[in-house]
């Protein structure tokens, strides 16, 4: 046999061999995975993340307050309502305003809308992991009715750029209450088939029971945050924690596991699906009427403002909002986005561009899991693990 | 005309016919293509979705399989600098030619075959086991960690679904008392199907035969997500069609062994005779058993709709914490059946 | 441990027993009928998009059209513009005109949402073809007029539906 044919392997220790899983992977995402592996056993797992930064938190500091909107919401955009919202609420803490209680019936729906859809993004991702191709497909199939939703009430699918500091952009359009219901029932209907073809399927059960494992307490030194450190056991919801927007008025439940593994995050996400068709159910009953701006601004409107605000329900962007000049200080704001956290730290030095926007993003804080749970897992339990982490590269990297 | 007649005669060779026409290497390509456009059909219908459509929406999207053969075909082929080039060329093709050889020795009609053996169905369940060696060498000459996993995976999964395999047709030898197809069908014409008589062993030949032929939620040596495409990760071009078709025709084989084990053959449409010779022993049999073949094909890949994969030591406890087991006692089921068929 | 009043609260939860062989095997037929049953009653949500096309909701934030008579040149709509695709220029002396560049428009519809006068305004049109890059960039002449979509699309409305989720239903053009 010539030279070349021979196995050219980089033996790190004894019969340890590196696999580098991503970022040119059919399973891995934008990222990368260094794996050390002994036979089929993970021994060392380096989670090596940046393939998509963008410098997101550096370009806001170069942009008027209100555009930097659409540029946050591109962290995770398919749960863009969530990952913007608290931006905006650190604008509104800056100011000293509180949108009208109209508006943050809005935002609630709008941020419910984006967490389905972007659990059930993440449940279809997990699925084709695990080879399930079905329940990928169903997911996603299912996602489409509450992003049509979201388009109807914002104009948009995915990208809705839907908050104005002190409000919402739009009013609720003539017959979303309907078309919620409608769909609320349908997905009601869709979860029983979830039961039987996903989470309950021995195939899958045995695949993820048991699996990636987080202990209470591990998970409370890692930091991870949202539906992963709830099915660890721990009682950390931002919603109740520093209730915002309309979840304090609300009846609601937050599903908290104690076993950790990959088979009680999946089964957390699927009950907080359940209870977020329940706040839909109850925000769109109760919404209030009255304005949807925080007048403030609405008093600045011009004519032609107010004409379209009365017949078209769309909130125009005021000059004033656009040229927004906060206070000099700083402010943060908390929201719980569906993969879990998102914190905003903001400065202002008074002029019409934030001096520094901090943004610690769940899935950022979720990453550093691969490093110590990957370890004493077989090569095949990856993608279960990576899946049920619900880890999404654009919005760790910003 | 005698050129012709000598033709006829060629093509009517039973080993030729069989190994090139039917059931062999043109039959089993129109199967494969068959068979992949339903799998994706049935996956689609469970998926809320249509499957392959934009190749002639009204014959629904049939041609997709020819467009993606020609594909195959006319891509250019990679060979990789740092592969082992023999064997990583041979593999696959050694591979699918020795995958339909069991064809030779299993009978589709009573009369018109091949070869005549005391032995068939011993040297086809022996045939049946060649080419999975073959994958893990091609595995081994990629020279691709995913490939080598792929490999291993492989030869892990074989040690555990040949030994259930081929106790389950031990046991139905047993029960039939012979090692010859012939005479098996024979046996099911006169009493009952195997199926019938020995439910355990048609059940776990049919898991084992998804085990081994890569079907969900089995599909642990190929598993996408993991190990990108497993064995066959460097191939490309025809050779990759190649090594995907290789799982379809092991497949085929495999069933064409559980129709003549279990479903009784070439009855109901073999015992017709209309007095035409190729009617009679060529057409009418061999309809039968490709039908019955193709219907637990499709069940088969029917599961892909419902099931993920198992983890590599979840099928291997399946394989030898129960269906081994159960292939034990279909062997002893065989036993019982043959003890009362002489009491009674 | 949850409270009964209303509101937020958290309930804890407990991970069902691992199955058993039976409980498998009951599972395993029920997960097969279920795929069979929708093999038999398929539910299908795909759209056959070139051929077919959605008709967008009412507000949509699809292609920006400027209405010139109603355009006063103030600039804010470029100068809102976060991706920097809307761009003034002078159409005559002293008559400043915002044109697009759809390489770079979001769609975010702040350009829209700023103009004092609704000069600017959606039309539910998103799906259009460009030939170049220079044909995304639009003058004057064609960021006035609305675009049209090609004629050959059966255009369908969406329709949210309690047992298939979302319902295809053709739109008779007249």
């Amino acid at each position: 046999m010539s030279q070349q044919s021979q196995i050219l392997t980089r033996r790190i220790d004894k019969d340890i061999l590196e696999v580098f899983i991503g970022p040119q992977h059919p399973g891995s995402g934008h990222m990368r995975i260094i794996l050390r592996v002994d036979g089929d056993i993970i021994v060392e797992a380096e989670p090596d993340i940046g393939f998509v930064h963008r410098t997101m938190e550096k370009l806001a500091e170069g942009r008027e307050w209100v555009k930097n909107q659409p540029l946050f919401e591109r962290m995770a955009i398919l749960d863009a309502a969530n990952c913007t919202l608290g931006y905006i609420m650190a604008i509104e803490k800056l100011l000293g305003i509180e949108p009208p209680p109209r508006a943050k019936y809005i935002r609630t729906i709008l941020a419910e809308l984006n967490r389905i859809a972007s659990h059930l993004y993440g449940m279809g991702i997990f699925a084709i992991l695990l080879g399930h191709s079905t329940m990928y497909m169903w997911f996603f199939g299912d996602r489409e009715v509450f992003v049509e939703l979201a388009e109807r009430l914002t104009g948009q699918r995915l990208t809705h750029s839907f908050f104005w500091p002190g409000g919402v952009r739009r009013d609720l359009p003539s017959g979303f209450k309907d078309e919620l219901e409608k769909g609320i029932k349908y997905f009601e209907k869709r979860l029983k088939e979830y039961e039987v073809m996903f989470l309950k399927n021995p195939v899958i059960r045995s695949r993820l029971e048991g699996v990636g494992y987080i202990s209470r307490q591990k998970a409370a030194e890692l930091g991870i945050v949202g539906p992963n450190i709830r099915a660890s056991g721990i009682r950390h919801d931002v919603r109740i924690e520093e209730p915002y927007a309309a979840y304090p008025e609300l009846d609601f439940e937050v599903p908290i596991y104690k076993e950790g593994d990959a088979l009680a995050r999946t089964l957390q996400r699927v009950d907080e699906l359940r209870e977020s068709l329940k706040i839909l159910k109850q925000a769109v009953n109760r919404i209030p009427e009255g304005p949807i701006l925080h007048e403030k601004y609405l008093k600045m409107f011009t004519k032609v403002l107010k004409d379209v605000l009365e017949t078209e329900k769309r909130v125009k962007l005021a000059p004033a909002l656009f040229n927004l000049r906060p206070p000099k200080g700083e402010a943060y704001a908390r929201v719980e986005a569906g993969r879990g956290e998102y914190f905003y730290y903001v400065v202002s030095d008074g002029q019409n561009k934030p001096y520094r926007v901090r943004v610690v993003s769940p899935s950022f804080r979720n990453s550093i899991v691969f490093k110590y749970v990957l370890p004493g897992h077989r090569v095949a339990d990856l993608p279960a693990i990576y899946g049920s982490i619900d880890y999404f590269p654009p919005e760790a990297d910003r | 005309m005698a050129i012709v007649e000598r033709l006829i005669d060629l093509i009517l060779w039973p080993p030729l016919f069989y190994y090139i026409i039917f059931p062999g290497l043109i039959f089993v390509m129109i199967f494969e293509m068959f068979l992949i456009w339903s799998e994706r059909k049935i996956a689609g219908r469970v998926q809320m979705r249509y499957g392959p459509l934009e190749i002639a929406p009204r014959l629904a999207g049939a041609p997709q399989l020819m467009a993606d053969l020609i594909r195959y075909a006319l891509q250019e082929v990679i060979i990789p600098r740092t592969v082992d080039k023999l064997p990583f060329v041979i593999a696959p093709i050694a591979a699918f030619v020795i995958a339909l050889m069991p064809l030779l020795v299993t009978p589709f009609s009573p009369t018109f075959l091949p070869v005549t053996t005391e032995g068939s169905i011993l040297i086809a369940a022996a045939l049946t086991t060649i080419p999975p060696l073959l994958l893990i060498l091609a595995g081994w000459a990629s020279n691709n960690k995913f490939s080598l996993v792929g490999s291993a995976r492989e030869s892990f999964l074989i040690a555990t679904y040949e030994i259930i395999i081929l106790l389950v047709i031990a046991s139905m030898s047993f029960l039939y008392g012979t090692l010859d197809f012939l005479k098996a069908v024979e046996a099911q014409q006169a009493l009952l199907w195997g199926i019938i008589l020995n439910p355990i062993a048609a059940i776990t030949y049919f898991v084992a035969v998804m085990m081994g032929t890569s079907r969900f939620p089995f599909e642990i040596a190929e598993a996408e997500s993991e190990i990108v495409m497993g064995a066959f990760t460097e191939y490309s071009g025809i050779m990759f069609g190649l090594a995907m078709g290789i799982s379809y025709a092991r497949m085929f084989v495999y069933n064409i062994i559980f129709v003549l084990l279990f479903l009784g053959g070439w009855s109901p449409l073999g015992g017709i005779v209309t007095g035409n010779y190729i009617l009679d022993s060529i057409i009418l049999p061999g309809a039968s058993v490709a039908i019955k073949a193709v219907i637990i094909s499709l069940l088969m890949v029917f599961t892909r709709a419902v099931y993920g994969r198992y983890r590599i030591d979840h099928a291997l406890k399946g394989g030898w914490g129960f269906w081994f087991i159960m292939a034990l006692v279909s062997i002893g089921l065989s036993a019982a059946v043959v003890y009362l068929m002489e009491v009674f | 441990m949850a409270e009964t009043s209303a509101g937020p609260r958290y309930s804890e939860r407990n991970v069902e027993e691992r199955m058993g062989l039976l409980d498998k095997a009951k599972m395993h037929a029920k997960a097969l009928s279920l795929g069979m049953l929708r093999l038999a009653r398929p539910q299908r949500i795909t759209l056959r998009y070139p051929l077919e096309r959605p008709v967008l909701s009412e507000g949509y934030r699809g292609m920006i059209v400027l209405n010139n008579d109603k355009c006063i040149g103030c600039s804010l709509c470029a100068r809102v513009c976060p991706a920097a695709a809307m761009k003034m220029f002078n159409a005559a002396p002293k008559k400043l005109r915002p044109v697009i560049n759809y390489e770079r428009c979001i769609f975010c519809g702040y350009c829209v949402d700023i103009c004092p006068v609704e000069a600017l305004y959606h039309v539910p049109v998103h799906d259009l073809v460009f030939e170049n890059r220079d044909d995304m960039v639009f003058d004057l002449e064609t960021f006035t007029k609305e675009p049209e979509e090609p004629e050959h699309v059966r255009k369908v409305r969406v329709v949210i539906d309690e047992e298939k989720g979302l319902r295809y239903v053709p739109v008779n053009s007249e």
